[in-house]
């Protein structure tokens, strides 16, 4: 995958050095070789930073927000999953189109760090893909203003069938071995708040959970007020989540918070027909919109 | 030096769970905590360290603290009961150990005692497990922890061929190897195994002092950029002991309670009128950074960080203390 | 809605949604008696009791 850090690298340089852009976002190493965490370069000289290999893993779509005030241009690197998070934001109007500009990646999948971190350095070769990456739909980038040639082509669309399978595997227990199910996965969410803050459809400007004095939501870390969290969230990005599986990813507590993302965008496709958030700019939303023929049974 | 073999550890377990709440290192959900011991299961005491530190058995996440109750122009208070349950933690690594001296110096000196966490600590046994093996993410000799030998606990275990060597440090301890009985066998020459050898070093030496000159250095900037702004840091940090007070109210009734909070939440610093001291995320993280490496040492002598590298394995960017301290310590003022 | 308390194992007809316009009071109060006998047949809710 040399080809393509080396082409990231020299574009970065060249973008910052014409001034077309302030800052670039893409991943660099991080402590360990299973780690590529975000990097964010805004001096050309210091472009060699950054890095593509199998663990470039985080979704840098929601960043965007933290610079929306700014008049900076910024320049960020998309797989399939990052451009559709891009899409996301723009539909909720959040960003703006002209001061992005997007450098596409085809994603051949990344591999999960965690098991990297347990199989050893030496074993990289047979590091699976990442949970999240299993079933994309999407490998390559939805939206972008230039395409990255590599030398390693993009992993085909995952087959269909498996994406609903933990949906299935839920579904398929009682009432009482489901809400066993989930309560027991919920008793240990410790409301870190790391799968919202993650999130590319959560870009509300103040989240109802940090405003713990308007009742809504007690900030008692203990079983209701946990699930309302979880229901909250979920149906909050019902029909917007892209299926980029990072709140999953980057839950502490391993809480499998996408066989809930997944239930609803299932539900969803029943419901208003098959929908896939953040593929297509016109598309909206199924649940941001309204049809005289939408079904009665939409709550 | 006394020894149990290891299929002798669960018997040892149920003898100190007579009278006591036994927590030890145990799975859940793909996971490892302490969870108490009810007499049988898998035990989860290999390397490595739980996920989250035991500090929850101590200083829970959510605790009520009083309950009240509105008659007309009358109230009443009712106190909780006394949290005077005795526990036995078993299996804390010595990074964890060290913890606890950490938070007894934020919850019990400098003249107020927190009362709620006094009964818990006076009440709870410690039993160290050696560190034989570390993880990659350890750092605990940085701060002068020996992995090998904890502080301040009641029991040392190490891990050898086919079992554990045990040594009583304190009375309770010796206590607590009588009610074994004959589970323990003598092991006059046995020798405890070496300690691990974390594999990330970091020098602290300076860092204080750096730091108390750099608040506003353009650094805190820069390291911020990528954090989400997520608790999962300060959550699963043994030494973090944020909390907040609130109340829930239902009619005439209704209690106060605490829970965790965290430095990383617009809301922690949000004062009632709205304006915030913390207002964006490099404020928050550099708060997070200067509490562990300069506000504990100036006001305990001591670094609010054990090395326990938990931050660092979950954290979902990668903000790894370690290289925040040798960046600090690199940066031109 | 619903369906996803249903997937978490709690009794979907504890919540329910319709849209009556202010201008429809009948319906409304129908509504509300209908949610209030499918409640009392359920009983009290036990689950996402704190402490239970």
């Amino acid at each position: 995958m040399k080809g393509i850090q080396e082409q990231m690298r020299a574009r970065a340089r060249e973008l910052l050095a014409q001034g077309a852009v302030q800052m670039v976002i893409g991943w660099e190493k991080g402590t360990f070789w299973y780690l590529s965490p975000p990097a964010f370069v805004t001096d050309p000289e210091d472009c060699d930073r950054l890095v593509w290999d199998e663990f470039c893993t985080n979704n840098l779509a929601k960043y965007l927000l933290d610079y929306k005030h700014t008049g900076d241009r910024i320049a960020l690197f998309v797989k399939g999953c990052d451009a559709r998070g891009i899409v996301r934001l723009l539909q909720d109007n959040q960003i703006d189109r002209e001061k992005v500009y997007l450098i596409g990646i085809k994603c051949p999948g990344v591999k999960d760090g965690r098991q990297a971190a347990a199989l050893g350095e030496a074993r990289r070769g047979e590091v699976p893909l990442a949970e999240k990456c299993r079933y994309c739909t999407h490998p390559e980038p939805v939206l972008y203003d230039e395409l990255l040639a590599g030398d390693a082509a993009a992993r085909e669309a995952a087959p269909g069938e498996g994406r609903f399978a933990e949906v299935a595997k839920v579904e398929a227990m009682s009432p009482d071995e489901r809400y066993a199910f989930w309560t027991a996965a919920y008793d240990r969410c410790l409301r870190c708040y790391a799968c919202r803050n993650v999130c590319p459809a959560c870009n509300c400007r103040e989240c109802i959970f940090d405003r713990s004095q308007s009742g809504w939501c007690g900030k008692q870390m203990q079983r209701s007020e946990n699930m309302f969290f979880a229901i909250t969230r979920a149906m909050h990005v019902a029909g917007r989540c892209i299926e980029c599986g990072e709140c999953e990813r980057v839950c502490p507590e391993g809480i499998p918070i996408m066989a809930l993302n997944k239930k609803i965008i299932k539900d969803l496709n029943e419901l208003f027909g098959e929908y896939e958030a953040g593929v297509d700019l016109e598309k909206m939303p199924p649940l941001g919109q309204y049809k005289l023929d939408d079904p009665e049974e939409f709550h | 030096m006394l020894k149990i073999i290891r299929d002798k550890l669960p018997e040892l377990l149920t003898a100190w769970a007579r009278g006591a709440r036994v927590l030890v290192p145990r799975e859940r959900g793909g996971t490892r905590v302490f969870l108490p011991w009810e007499g049988e299961g898998e035990l989860a005491l290999g390397q490595g360290n739980t996920l989250e530190p035991p500090k929850d058995l101590f200083f829970p996440r959510t605790e009520t603290m009083y309950r009240y109750q509105v008659q007309g122009k009358d109230a009443s208070l009712a106190e909780e009961p006394a949290a005077d349950a005795r526990q036995v933690l078993v299996g804390v690594r010595s990074c964890d150990a060290k913890s606890l001296a950490i938070m007894d110096d934020a919850f019990l000196t400098k003249g107020y005692v927190d009362e709620f966490y006094r009964q818990r600590r006076e009440n709870t046994r410690v039993i160290a497990l050696a560190c034989t093996e570390a993880s990659p993410t350890c750092f605990c000799t940085a701060f002068g922890i020996d992995p090998g030998r904890a502080e301040g606990v009641d029991v040392q275990m190490w891990p050898v061929e086919g079992g554990y060597l045990l040594e009583a440090v304190t009375e309770a301890g010796q206590e607590l190897l009588r009610q074994a009985g004959d589970l323990l066998a003598e092991e006059g020459d046995a020798q405890p195994p070496a300690a691990a050898v974390p594999p990330l070093q970091v020098d602290v030496s300076g860092v204080t002092e750096k730091l108390q000159r750099m608040f506003e250095h353009p650094y805190w900037t820069a390291v911020s950029r990528k954090c989400l702004g997520c608790g999962a840091c300060t959550y699963l940090c043994p030494t973090c002991y944020c909390f907040d007070i609130q109340g829930e109210n239902q009619g005439d009734s209704g209690y106060k309670f605490r829970c965790w909070d965290s430095c990383m939440f617009s809301e922690y610093t949000r004062m009632a009128g709205g304006h915030n001291p913390r207002p964006s995320k490099k404020e928050r993280l550099r708060n997070r950074f200067l509490h562990k490496l300069q506000y504990f040492p100036e006001r305990y002598g001591k670094f609010a960080c054990v090395g326990c590298g938990r931050c660092l394995d979950r954290c979902p960017v990668n903000v790894d203390i370690t290289r925040v301290i040798r960046e600090v310590k690199e940066v031109t003022l | 809605m619903q369906r996803v308390l249903q997937y978490m194992g709690l009794e979907p007809e504890r919540f329910q949604a319709r849209w009556v316009s202010g201008s429809e009071g009948p319906r409304f109060a129908e509504t509300i008696t209908r949610l209030t006998e499918d409640i009392r047949a359920l009983g009290p809710n036990r689950k996402l009791r704190d402490g239970a």
